[in-house]
């Protein structure tokens, strides 16, 4: 292989291939990235084994010398092509599949390589369905649920965003569910065109979080394909294929209440802050706060016993029952940062009984809260 | 058809041998039980190679006549059931099988004469037969002889070890006995040579114990543990438990008597790893000795064939007596550490001598004129103010610290070594569950309860200690007939593996009785805590803060140990130094 890069799309396209690779690993191939000299240009791949990202980089940034196919480490290169100036020409050389040999300007590398064809490959055609998003839809529906996913093993099945369609009105949406089994975030948009026949899947937490990177890129459009057991996400030359989770989504509409009647409107900015600060001497691992709604006053309290305590006030519009009700302060305060708009709508019943917290602005997402007993 | 047979006398012996008679330390426990239930006040046990070619146990007890003697080695012959029931057992032995047994793989000379008789007699068991009645000369008691163990069972010959371990396990066994009756004397020769020699005393009461104990255990056992006491109704519990910090790496020095009766019983040893609980690592074990002596009727020993096990009609209220009793114990101790430690600490004092002693030369000496921080030397009125008097406080006056690690202190009577970090470690985390233990325990509610499945003997054990859990901040209910539903768990605790967490909590009640585990989580979440939020190693403490670490030492429940029963601090005391010194 012999090819001449351009370094600046070099190092894009490491950037966005590197992150999938784990920093240890008992197969050392897999610290790799495959780098393939073709006709139409240079395409690297880098795998954990469930997710696969692939970039090609074409055109006036590359020039094929000769052809070839060489894998080595994924987090030396991207740290070498980092270091190296930006949009000089960067030449990469290997004459057999042990040695990968770097050159820019006056520097020179020598990276140790493993032979390509023992490179895990992953089946990337022919997927069911493929529909087209935009991409602040993707983020939208992505960043609203994400920060509820499950980090425990054992209901593996949480771990990541149920993503599925629902008919409601006549009217089809395309929705986002995420829960650890203490809040739950859902979120819904107008059906994309071609979403129609998807079916429901879990898109692991990993792969959420590397679409969500690949996100920030800034690109229009992106197109996701699906399966049963596989998820696709590309656009322009990125390609990222992602395994699903094996498993059911737990029915959540069951938990969503429909008759939580002690509704308050409160600045979402004020919420916040006052959470904030009050939580401040809530310092245990729980960080309970309670929440008092009575008579056009909103009261978050604290109690430490060691410490002290601590409350503020917000002036409301309520005039329905006195509710008192604990939470773990940072379920609250990931809600509220997920809340775009000028107002969060609380809905609450009792305290053992979920309160549900909506967006004024935008009543497609609903997000559940499970109180705390205090 | 005549596949079914009856089996011959002396091969059921051997089989009841093999429960029975494991070693020679069975045979030596067989037989110093019997010379206990004779009533004897001086029992002599010689054992040679290890017990394997003679064991001879000789006690001043009641013996037996020519006719009794003749008897005794046959199965099922006993003198200690007469009220023809297994209700009221008041003696070691009951189930006539020791002799038999004993017989069945070696041979046996017994020597007795009976207490108001004048003939003793002499009968030898060979080959599991009688022979050879013939007059003795014994003057007093019994004395039984067994010779060629195992001759006639040349597989478990194989199994024995050396004749140091097996003699061992002898004096191991003589020990356990000895220690639950101070008033006999023992005494134990191993291939001709005395072991021990253990005189009963008259003290009175528990002090008789406490001597016994002193010559069994040790005297560090007797200065490194508190007397324990409880009683409820027809309970009663005695005994002397060692420090936390007197710890071992097994359970095998913890001395548990029921009735006078040694036993080895999970249940018991599960309610002292209660007792313990947050005091000790997890793989480290208190040393104790524990009396309970209980109506017979209330108890059953005849569980297993060696008794070491015994069950009890009322076992939660035992268990809770022993926690109880234990805590409270360990508790009123206040600051003691074990005196093992600084024994331990001054065998490692050496003395010094200065290498390379080059005599007073200029150079040698060098002042460092900025070694006092100017802000703590200006006022030295101040300087004097901080230190306080020693007197009236147990952990004495705070003098200075060292490599910013430990604080030195002054006593009435010598000087404390305090480990910083590990002391405050203590009181942080005892403060912590002060806290959660009288605050309602916060619960997280779940949105989506956790379904765990159960197998149906274990649904109705956790569905008993439902009302415990809550307590706990775990809240469940029945679900079907094999599953229940968790609806909170403790707000500490995330990312819970519920199916484990349940399982590890039934067997756990199965096991001690206790739900150990949940509480174990919460402690050891709280002892994390603890950790972070402590003063470490390596951080500078003034005088002050130094003696209030003291005074919350010597009203902290506990304190005088880690959370991992490392000890918080060191005594050594003045008349230690002194024999560093060679001045005493």
């Amino acid at each position: 292989m012999k090819v001449s890069v351009n370094s600046s799309a070099l190092l894009t396209a490491l950037q966005h291939v590197h992150s999938v690779v784990e920093r240890r690993n008992t197969i050392p191939i897999l610290s790799n990235v495959l780098l393939e000299a073709k006709e139409q240009g240079i395409f690297l791949t880098a795998t954990d084994m469930d997710i696969q990202v692939l970039e090609s980089i074409e055109g006036k940034d590359t020039d094929i010398t000769q052809m070839g196919t060489v894998t080595t480490s994924a987090q030396m290169l991207y740290d070498i092509v980092r270091k190296l100036p930006a949009n000089i020409q960067v030449e990469l050389f290997s004459e057999s599949s042990a040695k990968l040999s770097i050159k820019a300007s006056s520097t020179a590398f020598a990276l140790n390589c493993l032979p390509a064809e023992d490179f895990p490959s992953f089946p990337s055609e022919d997927f069911k369905t493929s529909f087209e998003i935009k991409s602040s839809d993707l983020i939208r529906l992505i960043d609203k649920t994400s920060f509820a996913m499950s980090m425990e093993e054992t209901r593996y099945y949480l771990n990541g965003i149920y993503m599925h369609t629902i008919e409601a009105d006549g009217q089809s949406y395309l929705r986002t569910v995420a829960t650890d089994g203490h809040r739950l975030a859902r979120v819904d948009m107008n059906l994309p065109e071609g979403a129609g026949s998807i079916p429901g899947v879990i898109i692991p937490r990993k792969t959420i979080l590397e679409i969500r990177k690949l996100l920030e890129d800034g690109k229009d459009k992106v197109t996701l394909s699906l399966d049963e057991t596989r998820i696709s996400c590309s656009f322009e030359k990125v390609k990222l294929i992602s395994k699903l989770l094996d498993g059911t989504f737990p029915d959540y509409t069951r938990v969503i209440p429909e008759g939580n009647e002690k509704v308050v409107n409160v600045s979402n900015q004020m919420l916040l802050e006052a959470v904030d600060r009050v939580s401040t001497v809530s310092t245990d691992k729980s960080r309970a706060i309670k929440i008092n709604v009575d008579n056009d006053n909103i009261s978050i309290t604290a109690n430490n016993p060691d410490q002290g305590s601590a409350s503020e006030n917000l002036a409301v519009e309520y005039k329905g029952d006195r509710v008192e009700i604990g939470f773990n302060s940072k379920y609250v305060l990931d809600v509220a940062r997920q809340i775009k708009g000028k107002n969060m709508v609380i809905k609450m019943s009792d305290p053992v009984s979920p309160t549900l917290v909506f967006d004024e602005e935008d009543k497609d997402a609903l997000f559940v809260l499970m109180p705390m007993r205090v | 058809m005549g596949v079914i047979l009856k089996l011959e006398n002396d091969l059921i012996n051997k089989i009841a041998a093999g429960e029975v008679i494991e070693r020679p330390a069975s045979i030596v426990k067989e037989l110093v039980e019997n010379s206990i239930d004779a009533m004897a006040t001086a029992i002599d046990i010689a054992i040679t190679d290890g017990g394997k070619t003679l064991i001879e146990v000789l006690d001043n007890g009641s013996g037996m006549d020519k006719e009794d003697l003749c008897v005794c080695v046959n199965r099922h012959a006993t003198s200690k059931l007469s009220n023809k029931n297994l209700v009221n057992i008041n003696t070691l032995g009951f189930r006539g099988e020791a002799l038999p047994s004993i017989g069945s793989v070696s041979d046996i000379q017994i020597e007795s004469i009976f207490k108001s008789s004048t003939d003793s007699w002499s009968v030898s068991v060979i080959d599991g037969k009688i022979t050879d009645i013939k007059p003795s000369a014994l003057r007093e008691g019994t004395k039984v002889r067994v010779t060629d163990l195992f001759y006639r069972v040349p597989a478990r010959l194989k199994f024995l070890k050396t004749n140091n371990t097996e003699g061992r396990h002898c004096q191991e066994i003589i020990k356990f006995l000895a220690m639950s009756h101070p008033d006999i004397n023992f005494s134990f020769s191993v291939d001709g040579n005395k072991k021990l020699l253990w005189n009963a005393s008259k003290l009175g009461d528990f002090e008789d114990i406490k001597n016994r104990l002193g010559q069994a255990m040790g005297e560090n056992f007797i200065s490194s543990s508190v007397s324990v006491y409880g009683q409820k109704d027809n309970i009663k519990l005695a005994g002397m438990i060692g420090m936390p910090t007197y710890n071992k790496n097994s359970g095998r020095e913890q001395y548990l008597f029921v009735n006078s009766r040694p036993v080895r019983d999970r249940m018991l040893m599960g309610a002292l790893r209660g007792a313990y609980r947050g005091l000790l690592a997890l793989d480290r074990f208190p040393v104790v000795v524990l009396f309970i002596d209980i109506v017979s009727s209330e108890v059953d020993v005849n569980v297993h064939p060696t008794k070491s096990e015994v069950r009890f009609k009322n076992a939660s209220l035992i268990r809770s007596m022993i926690v109880n009793s234990v805590r409270s114990s360990l508790e009123k101790a206040g600051v003691n550490t074990s005196s093992d430690i600084s024994d331990k600490a001054v065998s490692n004092f050496s003395s010094g001598s200065i290498q390379n002693y080059k005599g007073f030369k200029e150079d040698n000496v060098s002042i460092d004129m900025n070694f006092i921080p100017s802000s703590r030397s200006n006022n030295p009125d101040l300087i004097k103010e901080k230190f306080i008097n020693r007197d009236g406080y147990p952990l004495g006056a705070a003098l200075v610290q060292v490599h910013e690690t430990y604080i030195v202190s002054e006593t009435q009577t010598g000087i404390i070594l305090i480990d910083q970090h590990a002391a405050h470690e203590r009181l942080t985390l005892e403060k912590m569950r002060h806290g959660f233990l009288n605050d309602n325990i916060k619960t997280q509610i779940l949105l989506i309860p956790e379904i765990v499945q159960l197998k149906e003997e274990k649904m109705s054990i956790i569905l008993k200690y439902k009302d415990n859990l809550k307590r706990l901040g775990l809240v469940f209910d029945e679900f079907d007939n094999e599953s229940i539903a968790v609806r909170e768990h403790p707000a500490l605790l995330n990312n819970i593996d519920y199916s484990k967490l349940i399982n590890d909590l039934v067997e756990e009640i199965i096991e001690f009785g206790d739900e150990f585990v949940l509480s174990e989580r919460l402690d050891s979440v709280c002892g994390n805590l603890a950790c972070h939020t402590s003063i470490r190693a390596g951080r500078r403490l003034t005088i002050e803060e130094m003696n209030a670490l003291l005074r919350d030492m010597e009203n902290t429940p506990n304190s005088s140990q880690c959370n991992h029963g490392r000890p918080t601090f060191i005594r050594l005391a003045i008349k230690d130094i002194e024999t560093l010194f060679g001045r005493s």
